[in-house]
């Protein structure tokens, strides 16, 4: 079985270019011509306009699974090609150090989310705030643009990992911290990420509801992370938040799935494509997004004081070591 | 033939020309899309005939 892109592309623009033609020009001459040959038009064109459309919805939903399965396919391919030429390696994740920070106040506002979550900014280090029942886990994004070399595992392995639907060692590594926090499997938790860690809450959330992550997963937030090749039924409420001038959400290809459990809001700050990406940037927008009250379901999650720990991640040596 | 009839009849050629090649695409999902591509041209030209029919 053969699936080209361009085809499906070729016959959906077609089709789209003749239900037009149809459904306006047609009916615009016909309008200005004959009452009876309107008649047999209006009785006979609608069904055959109908089924064209549903038509171009088919190859929209066939090119939809097309873009996803590539996005992923190229992430794959160029880690295999990492693997067998040694140059991606994937060394055990350890945590490096835990330090317990204190007690804290639970958030309330995206502000201070994005807050907590800009503190662990180029850092490696995992923060992990536990509440009485529930917590909140921060991830902070790429920090390495290393692909295997370092100690560091908040790399570019990790993104090609995650982009191709793969486990990562900073997932791993989250699920150590958590229990290393003291979090309990039946703990309601909130993962929080930037870029590179939202792709990280997005695959651990998608694997605690296949049981393949030892903690109950209830929301999850990302900050300009490209994550809309993910298949929201598989995923509990999503809350994406996006800048309009940062290109890195846009790299799957994809925008955010439209569904009920995932939320896409987004900002405008106008900076250079590094800046628009980094947490300074977000922060704005979580401001304004608080003044909306429309991200109140996430801001709200938690309540009361939190014991928080930072958890710094760490790799062994690679096989080179 | 007039404007009218013209056009029909061409949007039914489109859908024959717009029918996947099989080096390119195939499978059920290009097949189903084949056929339902050749029943919309063949409406399409029954329209065009009726149309022509009609004298005023």
């Amino acid at each position: 079985m053969l699936s080209n892109r361009a085809e499906i592309e070729r016959i959906r623009n077609s089709l789209i270019l003749t239900a037009e033609l149809l459904a306006a020009q047609l009916v615009l001459d016909v309008a200005q011509g004959s009452p009876i040959k309107l008649a047999h038009l209006a009785i006979r064109l609608p069904s055959v306009i109908s089924r064209l459309r549903r038509l171009i919805v088919a190859c929209e939903t066939i090119l939809d699974r097309i873009a996803t399965t590539e996005s992923r396919l190229l992430a794959g391919m160029v880690l295999d090609i990492g693997i067998t030429s040694g140059l991606v390696l994937n060394p055990p994740v350890q945590l490096s150090t835990a330090i317990r920070i204190g007690e804290a106040r639970a958030p309330g506002t995206l502000a201070a989310i994005s807050e907590r979550l800009k503190l662990l900014e180029g850092t490696s280090t995992i923060r992990i705030e536990r509440y009485a029942n529930s917590a909140i886990a921060y991830i902070p994004g790429t920090s390495s643009a290393s692909f295997g070399w370092t100690n560091n595992p908040m790399d570019m392995k990790t993104n090609l990992q995650q982009l191709s639907g793969r486990r990562s060692n900073v997932e791993m590594g989250l699920g150590q911290a958590l229990a290393a926090a003291g979090v309990k499997p039946i703990d309601s938790v909130m993962l929080v990420g930037h870029s590179q860690g939202g792709l990280v809450a997005i695959s651990a959330a998608e694997h605690s509801k296949t049981g393949n992550f030892p903690f109950s997963i209830s929301k999850v937030i990302t900050f300009g992370s490209p994550v809309g090749a993910n298949i929201a039924e598989k995923l509990p409420s999503v809350l994406s938040v996006e800048n309009k001038f940062d290109f890195v959400p846009k790299l799957d290809g994809k925008s955010n799935p439209n569904a009920p459990n995932w939320l896409t809001l987004r900002g405008e700050v106008a900076k250079d494509p590094v800046a628009a990406h980094e947490m300074e940037s977000y922060l704005t927008i979580s401001g304004e997004i608080d003044q909306t009250g429309e991200a109140q379901e996430f801001s709200g999650f938690a309540a009361g004081e939190a014991e928080v720990s930072h958890f710094k991640l760490n790799q062994g040596l690679d096989m080179r070591g | 033939m007039n404007f009218l009839e013209e056009i029909v009849f061409r949007s039914a050629t489109h859908l024959l020309l717009a029918i996947p090649n099989p080096l390119l695409w195939n499978g059920p999902a290009a097949s189903a899309c084949a056929k339902e591509l050749e029943l919309l041209a063949e409406d399409l030209r029954a329209i065009a005939g009726g149309l022509s029919s009609i004298v005023e």
